[in-house]
């Protein structure tokens, strides 16, 4: 296991370091931090552009400038110049914390639903419970983001004024008033978004966990373990579901990207300042370096999950350790 | 000043004003469930003291505002944000106020005992300063922060040669009148002397701009140094005024909690704070929510109707018509847009009415197309300075005749100017997230269309940034955006129009203008003072440079708990008087 685990990490550091030259590529080629100079009136100073080109490396070659801006990063912790008047690297582990919250417990609660409802829906196959979750699956599905974050303010408002006091709060990761900061307060804000981002992920991965359950309960090793005399205790949770997971997880740690992406819109919706916050101002202030951490953050995070998706795949089926 | 506001968020700058003639007519501000059945209501004298009550002490305050505060100057171009006016109205004090009221301006007895004209030749105005008078760090408010605002703005028109040419200030209209400032009584005194009559020179230090410590600039550099570099990028430490801030979350939330060091009457709320919301959509869920008590974004039709349906929760709300008013410019740093013909024609196509009626007018049939710069409908000595050039009618058949006559081709299909360049596609910007000017400028871009010019509608995050130094070439080449008044309706446009002044985003200039609008700054008569800006008015009009669009209502949303809110639709916005909020003594 600790052979295969080290080779997935050595295979995995190629995959990061091409990345980041890809993602910078793309942002070289599609962003220009200076183009504020040149609008609609007279060109500025040669003076001033050659100042302002000199501020964003662009006086440098392409790969000198790469290379400029990956060993800042890793020799000197420097992500590079930003005009939002902030230190990049500070700031968006900053509102990394602040999304991994949100992206975390979704996450957390969209996997225990999704392997419930898939589990039941396929025990109980073509049943009025699995026609049911199968439409609550589907309709979660096809809810835009932003429209089911819409729908779940309104609902906590709601259950606030029924409950005479606040539980729910609709606006930000945390509150200013008494109690700012407190876990309840935090608690309070991550309720709604994080419904929101987790039905999202539940109703696929619930219809995925379905298929995955049904394919290995109609196979000959449970019915043989049945035969065997095994409690179905025992079939469902031990022999089935474990194998039926394997996939799930692939499916899971695939996922982490789409889920960050879901996070910029529920985040846009709760007024959340976290990464969605962070790259949507950087776009649109053509903040280069700014973009470029958030792309290798958001990669690395990928690279990350997908490490360690192969590394559960192999802890929960131990003949691909071997492959 | 720029009015950036939330959702919306209008820019506007230190601009018109209103002298309201006592006789203007309708009631007062809307109160719960909205004056006159939800339309707007010209503000009257009664304004200055809707919802007043006695305040409870203690209590926290959650008032919206709807864009991070970038730049902590107002007195400079970049920072001149109506959003960080609504911090600082309690930070940094001022000589006087604007009163909701939007004509008479109130003496700040806190920071003074007197203001006084002295003379007329020169004109000598004398300031006693309050004797307990202090900054938060315990230094004294003395004429050295009053001669610190004059020397920092006092480069323009009737100064070229001023201490700080390289200030990068937003407007200076009478600073750059004064002669010289002084100090005596041990710095409590300070009197101004001027080279030239200034009539408005109540809107010196203060009215919206307050005094910043000159002992901290004197730290920080040279004049240049302190005011383009030292207040505009630093959270402000020290403070003048009822509160101070306690901390600066970017983005989420500007804390406020009372000054310990403050000379007058204490205020009543424990801790105000200000929460940035970008999306006006959701500040009436946060209403509604009780996540926070005020909220004053542009209104919209769902968003007045969602107000309007929390009446039984106890939301208040005030809808106005006070000093702002929505406006294209165009940006003659394009050569293309020099020319006088097109600017006539695009103008011309434009069809305000029918731009009111898909905005606007869908919740408050009050609101009229505008016809002038400066002054508002319900002011005396308004009078219609566009309707006469045919600007702003929608008459589309006129408007190609004009392009046709100064030889233009293709109109109606591809622009080409009489030098036989195509016409390229412009750019038109909005402030992001605002609905009502996104549909303005998606009606413009009909409206050129039909001419042959191609209009490209996209927004901006950053109002000030997109219209000033920041970006030294303009982002823009047509731009919707709001002028907040103030009560000097005179010096408070004057640097829009100016050559070279300060908000004159769009190079505009006409010797003749300059000269009108001196005039009328250096008058004290208000009858001068109109005849001349009124020339003004209509000249603008034949130079096709500016369409007024019409005048905003204001919309101010907020729990009938709390007392001493009200709305002030000028520069200074509802917080001009936040010392006062508090919880009402039945609450």
């Amino acid at each position: 296991m600790f052979a295969y685990a080290v080779k997935r990490l050595l295979l995995a550091i190629p995959t990061l370091i091409v990345s980041t030259f890809v993602i910078f590529l793309i942002c070289a080629s599609f962003m220009n931090p200076t183009s504020f100079l040149f609008g609609h009136g007279q060109p500025p100073p040669p003076r001033v552009v050659a100042f302002e080109r000199h501020k964003y490396w662009l006086d440098q070659a392409l790969l000198p400038r790469y290379w400029h801006w990956i060993t800042g990063i890793v020799v000197h912790g420097r992500w590079g110049p930003s005009d939002q008047g902030f230190n990049i690297g500070h700031e968006i582990f900053s509102r990394l914390w602040v999304t991994s919250r949100l992206v975390i417990a979704a996450m957390v609660i969209a996997a225990v639903l999704a392997v419930i409802v898939g589990v039941i829906s396929a025990v109980k196959q073509y049943s009025i419970t699995d026609y049911t979750l199968s439409f609550a699956g589907f309709l979660f599905l096809s809810l835009p983001a932003f429209w089911l974050a819409i729908l779940l303010k309104e609902a906590g408002i709601h259950l606030n004024t029924s409950f005479g006091h606040q539980v729910f709060d609709t606006i930000g990761e945390q509150g200013f008033g008494s109690g700012a900061g407190s876990f309840s307060d935090i608690l309070s804000h991550l309720i709604l978004p994080t419904i929101t981002l987790a039905l999202i992920s539940f109703a696929s991965w619930s219809r995925f966990n379905r298929g995955s359950m049904l394919e290995v309960l109609n196979s000959d090793y449970i019915r043989l373990a049945r035969a065997k005399g095994l409690r179905n205790r025992t079939v469902m949770v031990r022999h089935a579901l474990r194998t039926a997971l394997i996939p799930m997880i692939t499916v899971m740690a695939l996922d982490i990207a789409a889920i960050f992406g879901s996070a910029v819109v529920t985040e846009t919706v709760y007024q959340w300042h976290g990464m969605g916050d962070f790259l949507l101002t950087s776009i649109q202030k053509q903040d280069q370096f700014a973009v470029l951490a958030w792309l290798l953050v958001a990669g690395f995070i990928v690279i990350l999950f997908n490490l360690l998706a192969d590394l559960l795949y192999a802890w929960l089926d131990p003949r691909i350790r071997y492959d | 000043m720029l009015r950036n506001r939330r959702t919306a968020g209008y820019a506007a700058v230190a601009a018109i004003s209103s002298v309201v003639i006592a006789a203007c007519g309708g009631s007062s501000s809307g109160g719960s469930g909205g004056g006159n059945g939800g339309s707007s209501t010209p503000i009257t004298a009664s304004a200055d003291s809707y919802n007043s009550g006695t305040a409870q002490s203690g209590g926290t305050f959650t008032y919206v505002i709807e864009a991070n505060p970038a730049n902590w100057n107002l007195d400079s171009a970049e920072g001149n944000n109506f959003n960080t006016a609504e911090i600082l109205n309690m930070i940094y004090p001022g000589v006087y106020n604007d009163l909701p009221d939007t004509t008479n301006v109130q003496l700040n007895t806190d920071l003074v005992t007197s203001a006084t004209e002295t003379s007329t030749n020169p004109q000598t105005v004398v300031y006693k300063i309050n004797p307990k008078a202090v900054w938060s760090d315990g230094v004294p408010i003395t004429y050295k922060d009053f001669q610190y605002a004059w020397e920092t703005q006092d480069t323009g028109p009737n100064n070229p040669h001023g201490h700080c040419p390289t200030c990068e200030i937003a407007g200076n209209a009478g600073y750059d009148q004064i002669k010289s400032v002084s100090g005596s009584d041990g710095g409590k005194t300070v009197t101004v002397v001027f080279k030239t009559p200034f009539g408005d020179w109540k809107s010196l230090f203060g009215a919206g701009y307050g005094l910043m410590p000159e002992h901290l600039a004197a730290q920080h550099g040279s004049l240049a140094d302190s005011f383009n570099n030292y207040f505009s990028k630093t959270v402000p430490t020290v403070s003048g005024g009822p509160f101070e801030i306690q901390s600066f979350k970017s983005n989420q939330a500007v804390t406020l909690v009372p000054n310990p060091k403050y000379y007058g009457a204490a205020p009543k709320l424990s801790k105000l704070i200000f929460r940035i919301i970008t999306d006006a959509s959701a500040e009436p869920t946060a209403l509604q929510n009780h996540e926070v008590d005020a909220i004053y974004p542009q209104p919209e039709l769902d968003l007045v109707d969602q107000i309007k349906a929390l009446a039984s929760q106890g939301v208040k709300y005030q809808l106005d018509l006070g000093l702002d008013w929505e406006h294209f410019d165009f940006n003659l740093h394009n050569k293309f847009l020099q020319s006088l013909p097109l600017r006539q024609a695009l103008f011309t196509a434009v069809d305000r009415q029918a731009i009111i009626a898909r905005t606007v007018g869908q919740f408050d049939p009050n609101v009229k197309v505008l016809n002038n710069r400066f002054l508002m409908p319900d002011q005396a000595g308004y009078q219609d300075d566009v309707t006469s050039t045919g600007l702003g009618s929608g008459d589309i058949a006129a408007a190609k005749e004009i392009l046709t006559k100064a030889g233009y081709k293709g109109v109606g299909t591809k622009l080409v100017a009489p030098n036989g360049q195509t016409v390229p596609a412009f750019t038109m910007k909005y402030t992001v997230g605002n609905t009502i000017r996104q549909t303005e400028c998606d009606l413009f871009a009909q409206y050129a269309k039909q001419l042959g010019v191609t209009v490209n509608v996209s927004s901006t995050d950053d109002l000030g940034a997109s219209l000033t130094h920041a970006d030294p070439q303009h982002d823009y080449d047509i731009i919707v955006f709001a002028w907040v008044g103030t009560p000097f309706f005179a010096s408070g446009s004057a640097s829009n129009y100016n050559t070279g002044g300060g908000n004159n985003f769009g190079g505009y200039s006409n010797p003749m203008v300059d000269k009108l609008m001196k005039q009328a700054v250096a008058s004290s008569d208000r009858n001068v003072q109109v005849a001349d800006v009124n020339k003004v008015d209509l000249q603008l009009s034949k130079d096709a440079y500016t369409l007024p669009l019409y005048q905003k209502p204001t919309f101010l949303a907020y729990y009938d708990k709390w007392v001493n809110i009200r709305d002030n639709a000028t520069n200074q916005g509802p917080t001009y008087n936040a010392y006062q909020w508090g919880l009402g003594q039945s609450s």
